[in-house]
């Protein structure tokens, strides 16, 4: 057998709570509920204008089709406006169209196929207009969503006029499409007195409950929003599953009947929200052996046509945009364009990938001005020492940063690599390659401060097993996975005791999307919490019977009083206090008999975070999850085209809960990371209509994409003890390390001429991007 | 005349009759088998998660290969056999490769799983020794969004040949075998609100059904026109399916050239050409993914006419001959004069492409293809390129034969670029005067798989390309 160079250092840790089921097909998405008597189907009709005033919407056609059942548009609403932050956005247009995909109509038939081939029929007549497709074109209209918002520290003028370098430029980067593979979804039952039971593909259920409730005009009681999980979600499914839901629900109300919207994958591309684009303004000075002194940033992103969570994708940009590095001055200044291109939204990382994209190729540019060696260079700006306060205020505490650039320096062998590549395009005709170390800081928590909330009920049932339910929702990154190991360590029972239930409105509310790395901190350290409450209890019983050995038939055990109980154990579904000792289940059925509740609900909030809006100061992230990564392409000069040689990884998750979800969640965002930032490319008609929207024409990494030698390797760190059992959150930090490759891909390209040149790159680099820049430098 | 068509699913025998013979595998697998575990996502055989096995006995041989369930329909998999992820478990417990899933965490959100399942055990049912790079290349075809891939690889990897159980054992029983061999004996004719199918079992039949049908069209895999149907951009009303015409499988051998059948799958293909036409073979290998090739043919690659298929500029480079069947008599046609404008042949409505026939190289000649695309594998190309050619002494070029694809409305041959290079020295100064030629009168398009300026930088650069591998023998 050939030699595994992918460790996955599986340990204890248990699988994925859904992989049985995965493997074998049988776990249940929305599509593969079995359809219910009467039930009906929903297709959306899209806008092909990208900017037009609506005169007529002729249905009349469409309505005659055999199968149909109804068409429906924005008058059928009870409240049209939604959004997750301003209510700005219709769930139909009315007046006019803001972007080519947006829905103007419902229709619902007796099939998918009648329902697909009536909305075809359906016809909008306009007046249209010339849409603002991009930011410089929003910037010239004075077109923006909401005000510019400003982080600064020091001084940076003075500085800037003091530095003995100084650099400036723009720095773009293009959107990218979630392609979670299952797309949009939702299925909805009416109930009785008018009640709704949503199923939907979200991360977001609670607002999907107020979403659906405001759009056919019912109180938010009214309404159970269910998620069982998730085929893919990425941040796409934060906010805009919301939309599709409210969309579903509308035709369920009206036609009184189940019903049942899939999107297909060229509507879903076509119709939802991307990572945001942005078009970035800097200047940057910097000492002669290579300190950044100063930094200016002027952020412009293109937040679409709506707000959705624009603002606060360009805070966490903003926050982002020191990435792994100290700033002793800076002034960051943002806004949000507006434009007619579909309202773009949460995406991995949430503007942090771009925040920290700028600093990287600052960084690289640094290097070849000096010319000295960009890994030099990274290392000697990384937040160290005394230098670990960042522009907003926040300290960087228990920093393993220079750790982590010099254990992987090493492990990567990188100056030997360096002087291959250096030499390799000395003399090589056939390709280019380039080496890069980059980093990342990803702060964890909401920057909302109130959305750092979650609860959680756990259940014991008589014969000792646990259903717990918690707001977070299942997308695949393993969140119930590592919730059921948190509480199955807790109680010392094995995983197959604990079962994570599906989550739902009606048993945890008020939830905050499954979002920002959060899921298992937040939802964890709940159910963590309800565990203790429970434990405690149980504890105290445990005392109480081997204490008072009999007991009246008057009286029970009642589990309360002061009992040195934190020294009783659970351990291996035993109880003990070290002298006596009992099965876990029988001092649960002790527990029932003796009329103890076996349920436990708890709230957490996470302590200590804060941000003042108004200064740009603050602590708006409990901690920090930090790697980093080494990645080397070789470019065909011929043709662009790249391949990614080898990338090593080496990230801080504190103490891991569960080790192989967490090498999946690294390995996932890296590899889609690296799409992104070589050929993820979206691609638009003059009329603004999305024409890559499909895999045959957007392409994300395929199976021989992955690095070709890839290894993956983690700390050891028990310093987070803010964190349920001293973790760190996963989901989106490894996500910046794909810069590494965009970076190699700058290195590379720095080659092209003989004097060592910086190269201004735009993200993502695809092979025509490369090419066309090869051809300007040979030809310059 | 039979009014159904059969098919075996995970071991169960059904005969289908009416509106289910015209659904796609993948609805009637999801809607009216209650198989759900199947996925689709792209509709468009781009993403694998619909992936399924399918044994059909006049294939090179009767075992299970993955094919996309989401473009091809029932009336195309008649006398086959179909296995689904649901008939992979053993005893309700899971086989060897799904449990090597799960304990790698090959899934994670498990939409794109049952899809990269299906592919896995296509590949051990052909190898039992498997490397890193035969998983890669067997599931080139499964897109997962989740995993990075490498969990995957590593349950390809972790995978004991001892344990994984034989499907074919298991399913494509002797009876089964000779059932499905004796129903393609009868000819299969099914009618439906209007629209035929028809499915003659000799060449001559089906001639004369597409004499009396116009619109007849021609349905050989579909993973062409199953998009389009899929799409909603169009909807076959007669259609003509060639699976049960026995000599169309046939691929024969002469000391000049290789005649393929038109149903001789890409996979098939690959496997015949590799010591006879090797720069063919290796194109086929990145050609789509395992799962198009075990199913689409070569001759469904040049009648999609495509100005950018995979195939066509080599064909066009070394004038293949298209042998096509008429009402009265046979004609051959070289491939260079078959194109008449975008999407448009030299073909009558009553004529069948039934063989083409592929030149071998002559001794010494350079055969040589590229194709550049945005993701390497499994992408439709900006531009693709072919160069045949025969070096005297002194590197004197004396034959030369150019093709492009993706610079024009079809598929082209360079002749201009021909008469310059011939006769000249093979040397970087003959190149670079021949890139200011190949540029001359070229007016790509600028669409989203490339602006005009990069194709005409890649026009410039592959024959640049060539020269430096030919000039230093390596290959990139």
């Amino acid at each position: 057998m050939t030699k595994r160079k992918y460790q996955t250092r599986l340990g204890t840790s248990s699988p994925h709570d859904s992989a049985i089921t995965h493997v074998s097909g049988q776990s249940e998405f929305i599509d593969d509920k079995p359809p219910i008597r009467g039930e009906l189907h929903v297709a959306l009709a899209l806008s092909p204008y990208a900017n037009a005033k609506i005169k007529k919407i002729d249905f009349k056609e469409a309505l005659e089709q055999p199968g149909v059942v109804a068409v429906l548009t924005a008058k059928d609403l009870a409240a049209n406006l939604w959004g997750p932050i301003t209510k700005d956005q219709p769930l139909l247009a009315e007046d006019m169209v803001s972007y080519c995909g947006e829905p103007f109509a419902v229709v619902v038939a007796k099939s998918h196929r009648e329902a697909y081939q009536a909305r075809d029929l359906i016809k909008l007549e306009v007046n249209e207009k010339t849409p603002v497709l991009s930011i410089p074109e929003s910037q010239k209209s004075g077109l923006f969503l909401g005000e510019s918002c400003c982080i600064q520290n020091g001084d940076v003028e003075k500085q800037l006029k003091q530095s003995a370098h100084i650099l400036e430029g723009t720095f773009s980067n293009k959107g990218q499409e979630h392609f979670y593979l299952e797309g949009q979804a939702a299925i909805v039952y009416p109930g009785e007195q008018g009640q709704l039971t949503v199923h939907s593909s979200s991360q977001h259920p609670t607002e999907v409950q107020h979403i659906v409730a405001s759009a056919v005009g019912i109180a938010f009681n009214k309404v159970v929003s269910i998620v069982k999980r998730m085929g893919g979600g990425f941040g796409g499914k934060e906010s805009q599953s919301s939309h599709i839901a409210a969309l579903c629900a509308l035709a369920a109300t009206k036609t009184n009947s189940a019903c049942r919207l899939i999107l297909d994958k060229d509507d879903d591309m076509a119709m939802t929200g991307k990572r945001h684009p942005f078009l970035n303004d800097y200047k940057v000075g910097f000492s002669e052996d290579g300190k950044i002194e100063a930094l200016k940033v002027n952020f412009f992103a293109d937040g679409g046509a709506f707000v959705d969570l624009s603002p606060a994708i360009l805070q966490r940009a903003m926050f982002h945009i020191d990435n792994a590095y100290y700033l002793p001055h800076s002034y960051i200044e943002g806004r949000i364009c507006k434009t007619n291109t579909a309202p773009n939204t949460a995406f991995r990382g949430f503007g942090g990938p771009q925040g920290a994209a700028v600093i990287e190729s600052i960084l690289e540019d640094i290097a070849v001005v000096l010319k000295k060696d960009a890994y030099v260079i990274r290392r000697l700006n990384c937040y160290q020492g005394t230098d670990l306060t960042t522009p907003y205020g926040q300290a960087v505490e228990n920093n393993v940063l220079p750790e982590l650039f010099d254990r992987l320096g090493e492990s990567s062998d990188y100056k030997r690599r360096r002087q291959a590549v250096k030499l390799h395009n000395l003399s090589d005709k056939f390709t280019l390659k380039g080496l890069s170390i980059t980093a990342c800081k990803f702060g964890i928590s909401f920057t909302s401060k109130f959305l750092n909330q979650a609860s959680a009920q756990v259940n014991i049932h008589t014969d000792g097993t646990l259903q717990v339910s918690t707001g977070a929702t299942e997308m695949g990154q393993g969140v119930n996975t590592k919730i059921a190991g948190i509480v199955s360590e807790a109680f010392g029972l094995a995983m197959s005791s604990v079962i994570l239930m599906p989550t739902s409105t009606e048993k945890n509310h008020n939830t905050s999307a499954t979002a920002a790395s959060s899921g298992s901190d937040l939802n964890g350290s709940a159910a963590l919490k309800a565990c203790n409450l429970l434990k405690a209890r149980l504890a105290k019983l445990f005392i109480q019977k081997f204490e008072t050995p009999t007991i009246s038939a008057e009286n029970e055990y009642d589990g309360e009083g002061e009992f040195p109980f934190a020294q009783v154990s659970f351990k291996d579904a035993v109880v003990s206090d070290g002298k006596n000792s009992m099965p876990f289940v029988e001092l649960i059925q002790l527990a029932y008999m003796n009329r103890i509740s076996l349920g436990e609900y708890a709230h957490f909030k996470t302590p200590k975070i804060w941000f003042d809006r108004e200064t740009g100061k603050g602590r708006p992230f409990l901690y920090y999850t930090n790697g980093v990564a080494c990645s080397e392409v070789s470019i065909d000069r011929f043709t662009g085209e790249t391949k990614i040689i080898r990338t090593d990884i080496l990230m801080d998750l504190g103490r891991r809960i569960n080790e192989g979800i967490d090498y999946g969640q690294v390995s996932g965002a890296f590899v889609q990371s690296a799409g992104w930032v070589t050929t993820e490319d979206l691609y638009y008609s003059e009329k603004g209509a999305l024409i890559s929207h499909s895999p045959t024409t957007y392409k994300i990494p395929s199976i021989q994409d992955l690095p070709r030698e890839f290894n993956i390797d983690f700390i050891e760190n028990e310093t987070n003890v803010l964190n349920v059992r001293k973790s760190k959150a996963v989901g989106e930090p490894p996500f910046l390390l794909g810069l590494s490759v965009w970076n190699a891909v700058k290195n590379a390209l720095s080659y092209v001429k003989k004097d060592h040149t910086e190269v201004s790159l735009p993200l993502p680099a695809t092979a025509e991007v490369i090419l066309t820049k090869i051809d300007q430098l040979e030809n310059s | 005349m039979r009014d159904f068509i059969l098919v075996y699913i995970n071991g169960e025998r059904r005969e289908l009759k009416g509106d289910d013979v015209f659904l796609s595998l993948s609805d009637f697998l999801r809607e009216r088998a209650g198989l759900s575990g199947t996925k689709v996502v792209c509709s468009e055989g781009d993403c694998g998660a619909c992936t399924v096995l399918r044994a059909s006995p006049q294939q090179s041989e009767f075992k299970f290969k993955s094919i996309n369930s989401c473009i091809t329909f029932m009336y195309l998999l008649d006398g086959c056999h179909l296995l689904t992820v649901e008939g992979l478990l053993e005893n309700d417990r899971p086989s060897e490769i799904q449990y090597q899933m799960v304990e790698n965490n090959g899934s994670q959100c498990g939409f794109c799983t049952p899809g990269f399942v299906m592919a896995l055990a296509g590949l051990f049912e052909e190898k039992k020794k498997i490397g890193e790079q035969q998983i890669k290349n067997a599931l080139t075809g499964n897109l997962c969004r989740c995993t990075g891939y490498a969990p995957i690889i590593d349950a390809g990897l972790s995978v004991r040949p001892k344990e994984v159980a034989s499907l074919v054992k298991r399913y494509l029983t002797n009876e089964c075998l000779a059932d499905l061999l004796e129903i393609r004996k009868t000819p299969v004719a099914v009618e439906l609100r209007g629209v035929t199918f028809f499915s003659p079992v000799s060449l001559k039949d089906a001639v004369d059904w597409k004499v009396k049908n116009k619109k007849a069209k021609i349905m050989g895999a579909g993973t062409d026109l199953g998009v389009l149907v899929n799409k909603n951009k169009w909807n076959p009303t007669q259609i003509l399916g060639l699976n049960q015409i026995e000599e169309l499988y046939t691929i024969s051998d002469s000391q000049k050239a290789v005649k393929v059948g038109a149903r001789v799958t890409l996979t098939d293909l690959e496997n015949s050409l590799e010591e006879k036409i090797p720069e063919l073979a290796r194109l086929l290998k990145i050609f789509a993914s395992p799962q198009i090739k075990n199913n689409a043919t070569l001759v469904g690659n040049i009648a999609n006419a495509s100005p950018i298929g995979d195939t066509l500029p080599y064909l066009l480079a070394i004038g293949a001959q298209l042998e096509i069947q008429g009402p009265t008599e046979i004609r051959i046609i070289d491939i260079n004069n078959f194109y008449t404008g975008y999407k448009k042949f030299d073909l009558a409505e009553n004529e069948i492409i039934t063989f083409i026939h592929l030149p071998k190289p002559a001794e010494k000649e350079i055969h040589k293809i590229y194709k550049v695309s945005k993701r390497k594998d499994l992408d439709i190309c900006c531009i693709n390129a072919s160069f045949v050619m025969g070096l005297g002494s002194q590197q004197k070029i004396e034959t030369i034969r150019v093709a492009f694809g993706g610079i024009a409305a079809t598929p082209i041959r360079l002749e201009n670029l021909e008469s310059f290079l011939h006769g000249k020295t093979f040397d970087s100064a003959t190149i670079d005067a021949a890139g200011v030629e190949i540029l001359k009168g070229l007016s790509p398009l600028s669409d989203v798989r490339g602006t005009a300026n990069y194709r005409k930088l890649l026009a410039k650069n592959l024959l640049r390309k060539f020269f430096a591998e030919v000039s230093s023998e390596r290959e990139l």
